[in-house]
């Protein structure tokens, strides 16, 4: 940063003067008020920052030396971070997950849904489903999801810009979102955004971050999605289809804007299918209860169908992050798409469906494998009937 | 005329060329409650303070006329040591007992208003402030240095229990500040604040911060963290 700052220094005032590093360049006369913006625009240029010195540090000489600390703190400046401007640059650097650290087998499930013993697991393939302990919060779990994120990504929550936070259980207010940047400690500057649309929460959540990072608004973005449904459920009279088949967990991602990330966040495909919406209605009912419409027949053939064609679209992906409703349905959709079953990560087998927060968990799994797949399909589905997918692609 | 009482030494902060001392001493119904010594002719004592936190001294208070909302000013004609000390966990056990807040606005009975400048900062109305210092139990902290005036400055982010935030706490402590002095010295100060350090305190027992009031300045008294537990060890700087 020294030399940087002494070569633009020497630029603007020539190659007869070097100014010593301490001295006030304006104070001294080696440079007059346009040769100083000269010397700022310069560094700027050379080290791809904005605004440098605009608010010059109260007393500080206006020297190479505090030129050259003032360099070291700044950030790139926005219109630097996307690139070429692309939106495929925006890098996927960090991810985590935290799992409801109670594991309910199904012989329980059938007992507590008064099913006969194997229902669950003949008609399903799940073998246990992951709840939340008591004190275990969709907050709790999204906020260590989120630190595991972090610490892969080695990003520091000072750093952190954007929060977007998806949940299909999370109920009150402060939102979501904004309870989980007081738990985290985020900074005052770092925007806090909630999303919806059930299960595909995170897929609205993951392409909200892009869009406002390749808008040139920040660098990092943490984007988490977290479900507790078990209490979202209890004590109202949902089928066992809904209230047993459903996990409690979170799953998050870093994004960043910058280069250097070892993934890439490739392009979305939204779409809604009115046609389905009234496979699944949930709605709340006097006394706490839900009102829920749920043909499960239809909904498992449109969803069926949807996820085939989204996956379809990637003959390249190695890797599936997709929404799981339950191993059977990922059995099908396999032998349907003639992909090895092994390129799923089945969640759903040992967790239950994780509503919004199964992509995000998905991918933390596929990510961890040795070695990870170079392209990994996000697909997901919710109520309405949304779908959505995206790619996550290993960089050079 | 004075009387003469035995305070345990709760916090001492930094306040412009000196240091503002707090201590409590015991309450009815086994509650302990805070006492501001207060120099004569001034409001915070020399730098050459003697005493620590967690001694015992007697002192010589007298009533004194009081501005709101730092009721607990004394005034004091001198501060003498005993031989009498508490551990940091007895010392923190007593604040337990004093005056403590599980949310924002319990700390000081009036809600915190943002600053008119941006930025994290809050204060209160010291008119509605029902004392100037209060306990209150962390979840979790987070330390940043600023530039200020050619001097590095510490604030915090502060997680209370109750699930709310303060964003940007100065950190007038003493003993954080001396901190701050040997960290910077030693470099990389704020990986190490909120490294290393920061998980000493969120996993300690004794997590507890005394969030006090400056004295009020344009009918604003902005908070300020005045002590926070454990206290920082030189043992945590190896």
């Amino acid at each position: 940063m020294m030399e940087m700052a002494r070569r633009a220094v020497e630029l603007v005032v020539g190659e007869g003067r070097r100014p010593g590093d301490d001295e006030d360049l304006l104070d001294t006369g080696a440079v007059d008020s346009m040769g100083w913006v000269g010397i700022l625009s310069e560094l700027e240029n050379q080290a791809g920052v904005s605004n440098l010195g605009a608010v010059w540090p109260a007393g500080k000489p206006r020297s190479i030396r505090v030129l050259a600390e003032l360099l070291s703190r700044s950030r790139p400046a926005p219109q630097e971070l996307t690139g070429a401007g692309s939106l495929l640059t925006i890098g996927v650097r960090g991810w985590g997950a935290a799992l409801g650290s109670e594991q309910r087998p199904g012989a329980t499930l059938d007992a507590d849904y008064g099913l006969a013993s194997g229902v669950i697991g003949s008609r399903t393939g799940i073998e246990s489903v992951v709840r939340a302990a008591p004190g275990e919060t969709e907050v709790s779990l999204a906020q260590a999801a989120c630190r595991q994120a972090l610490l892969t990504a080695r990003t520091e929550l000072d750093d952190v810009d954007l929060l977007v936070a998806a949940s299909e259980t999370f109920l009150g207010f402060p939102s979501l979102a904004a309870a989980l940047h007081s738990a985290l400690l985020l900074p005052e500057r770092c925007w806090a955004l909630d999303v919806g649309g059930g299960c595909l929460g995170l897929m609205n959540a993951l392409a909200a971050a892009r869009a406002v990072l390749a808008a040139g608004a920040g660098r990092h973005a943490l984007v988490v999605a977290a479900d507790v449904h078990s209490r979202r459920f209890a004590g109202t009279s949902a089928p066992w289809q809904l209230a047993a088949l459903f996990g409690d967990a979170a799953g998050a991602v870093v994004l960043d804007a910058a280069a250097g990330a070892p993934y890439f966040l490739g392009d979305f495909r939204f779409g809604c299918a009115g046609a389905f919406a009234s496979a699944l209605r949930i709605a709340p009912a006097a006394g706490g209860d839900l009102a829920v419409e749920f043909q499960g027949a239809q909904l498992a053939d449109a969803a069926i169908g949807h996820l085939a064609r989204l996956i379809q679209a990637h003959p390249d992906a190695d890797g599936f992050a997709i929404h799981e409703p339950n191993p059977r349905a990922v059995e099908i959709l396999a032998r349907r798409c003639g992909i090895p079953l092994e390129k799923f990560t089945q969640l759903s087998r040992t967790c239950g469906n994780l509503g919004s927060a199964t992509c995000a968990v998905a991918l933390s799994r596929l990510l961890e494998r040795k070695p990870p797949p170079r392209r990994i399909v996000l697909a997901s589905l919710g109520p309405g009937l949304l779908w959505s997918a995206a790619s996550v692609g290993r960089l050079p | 005329m004075p009387n003469t009482h035995e305070l345990l030494i709760s916090d001492i902060t930094e306040m412009g060329p000196g240091y503002c001392v707090l201590g409590i001493e015991p309450a009815p119904g086994g509650r302990w409650r805070t006492v501001r010594p207060v120099p004569q002719g001034a409001y915070a004592w020399p730098r050459e303070f003697p005493h620590q936190r967690g001694h015992y001294i007697r002192a010589d208070l007298s009533p004194t006329e009081t501005d709101p909302p730092h009721f607990e000013d004394h005034a004091a004609l001198r501060l003498t040591a005993t031989n009498r000390t508490a551990t940091e966990e007895e010392l923190v056990a007593c604040l337990r007992q004093a005056e403590l807040a599980a949310s924002l606005l319990g700390l000081f009975g009036t809600p915190v208003q943002p600053s008119p400048y941006g930025g994290g900062a809050v204060w209160v109305h010291p008119y509605e402030a029902s004392r100037s210092v209060s306990g209150c139990v962390l979840q979790d902290v987070r330390f940043e240095i600023f530039d200020a005036d050619e001097e590095a400055r510490l604030r915090c982010r502060l997680l209370l229990a109750s699930g709310e935030a303060l964003h940007s706490l100065p950190v007038v402590d003493r003993g954080w500040n001396w901190v701050l002095r040997r960290l910077l010295d030693a470099g990389r100060a704020q990986e190490k604040l909120n490294g290393p350090i920061r998980e000493r305190v969120v996993r300690s027992k004794c997590r507890l911060a005394r969030i006090g009031l400056a004295r009020p300045k344009e009918e604003r008294c902005w908070l300020m963290l005045d002590s926070l537990f454990p206290e920082p060890k030189e043992s945590w700087l190896e």
